[in-house]
C-alpha cells in the first residue's frame, strides 16, 4: 500500500508540475476570454487516459503511475468549473455555454479516439 | 519554491483522491462512482477559495493549495475514461446519465462554495 501511494504521489507531483508550466505557457492563449489552456491540457490527457485504457498487457503499477497519478493529476476539473464560473459571470451565456460544451464534448471525444486507436 | 508549492500539492492531492475515490466506489452503486464526489467536493472547495479575500492568502498558498492540491485532487480524464467505460458496457444511457450528474455536480458546488465564500466575507 505504502508502495502504491509513493507511485501515485511521485505521478501526482510530475502531473501537477507539467500543468502548471503548460498553463503558464498558454496563459494568454484564449478565443473572446474563453481560455484555451486548460482545455488543450484536459483533452491531450483525456487522448493519453484513452490510449492506456485500451491497453492490456499495462501492470498496475503502470495505471498507479501513468493514469491515476499523472494524468489524474495533469488533467484537472476544479480549474475548468471556476473559469465556467466565471465566464457565465461576465462574458454572458453564450460563451459558457460554449465553453463547456467544447470542454466536456472534446474530451470525451479524444478518450474515445484514445482508446480505438489503442486498441487497433 | 513554485514548483515544489505545486507538486507537494500535487502528490496530496493525488494520493488522497485516490484513497477517497478507492473508499467510495467500494461502497457505494455501480454508477456512483468516486471520481464524481471527488470532483464534486474540489469544486466547492475552489469555488469557495477563490470567492474570499485574495488578501487571506500568500500566492504560493495559492499556487500549492489551489493549482497543486485541488487540481491534482480532481481529475478530467478518469472523467473521460469512465464515460468511455460506461459506454462500452453498458450503452449510450448510463454514460448521458453520468455525464449529466458531472455536469451538475461541478457547476452547482463551484457555484455553492462561491455564494458561501461571499456571504462570509459580508459578514
Amino acid at each position: 500500500m505504502i508502495i502504491t501511494l509513493l507511485v501515485i504521489g511521485a505521478g501526482g507531483f510530475l502531473g501537477a508540475i507539467s500543468r502548471y508550466l503548460l498553463s503558464t505557457f498558454f496563459f494568454k492563449w484564449n478565443i473572446n476570454k474563453i481560455p484555451l489552456g486548460t482545455l488543450i491540457i484536459n483533452v491531450s490527457g483525456s487522448f493519453a487516459a484513452g490510449v492506456l485504457f485500451a491497453k492490456d498487457n499495462i501492470s498496475e503499477t503502470q495505471i498507479n503511475f501513468l493514469m491515476i497519478g499523472f494524468l489524474g493529476s495533469f488533467t484537472t476539473f476544479s480549474t475548468f468549473n471556476y473559469e465556467l464560473l466565471q465566464l457565465g459571470e461576465s462574458n454572458g451565456k453564450v460563451h459558457f455555454l460554449i465553453y463547456g460544451a467544447a470542454m466536456y464534448a472534446a474530451n470525451i471525444l479524444a478518450a474515445y479516439h484514445g482508446y480505438s486507436w489503442s486498441n487497433n | 519554491m513554485v514548483y515544489l508549492a505545486v507538486g507537494c500539492g500535487g502528490v496530496i492531492g493525488a494520493v488522497f483522491r485516490f484513497l477517497l475515490d478507492g473508499l467510495i466506489s467500494r461502497t457505494a452503486l455501480p454508477l456512483s462512482s468516486g471520481i464524481l464526489f471527488v470532483n464534486m467536493i474540489g469544486c466547492f472547495i475552489i469555488g469557495f477559495t477563490l470567492s474570499l479575500n485574495p488578501n487571506r492568502f500568500s500566492s504560493l498558498f495559492k499556487l500549492g493549495f489551489v493549482t497543486g492540491f485541488l487540481g491534482s485532487f480532481t481529475t478530467f480524464s478518469s472523467f473521460s475514461v469512465k464515460t468511455i467505460e460506461l459506454f462500452l458496457k453498458w450503452g449510450i444511457q448510463p454514460s448521458i446519465v453520468y455525464l449529466a450528474l458531472t455536469i451538475i455536480a461541478g457547476y452547482g458546488s463551484v457555484k455553492i462554495g462561491r455564494v458561501i465564500a461571499l456571504k462570509i466575507e459580508k459578514g
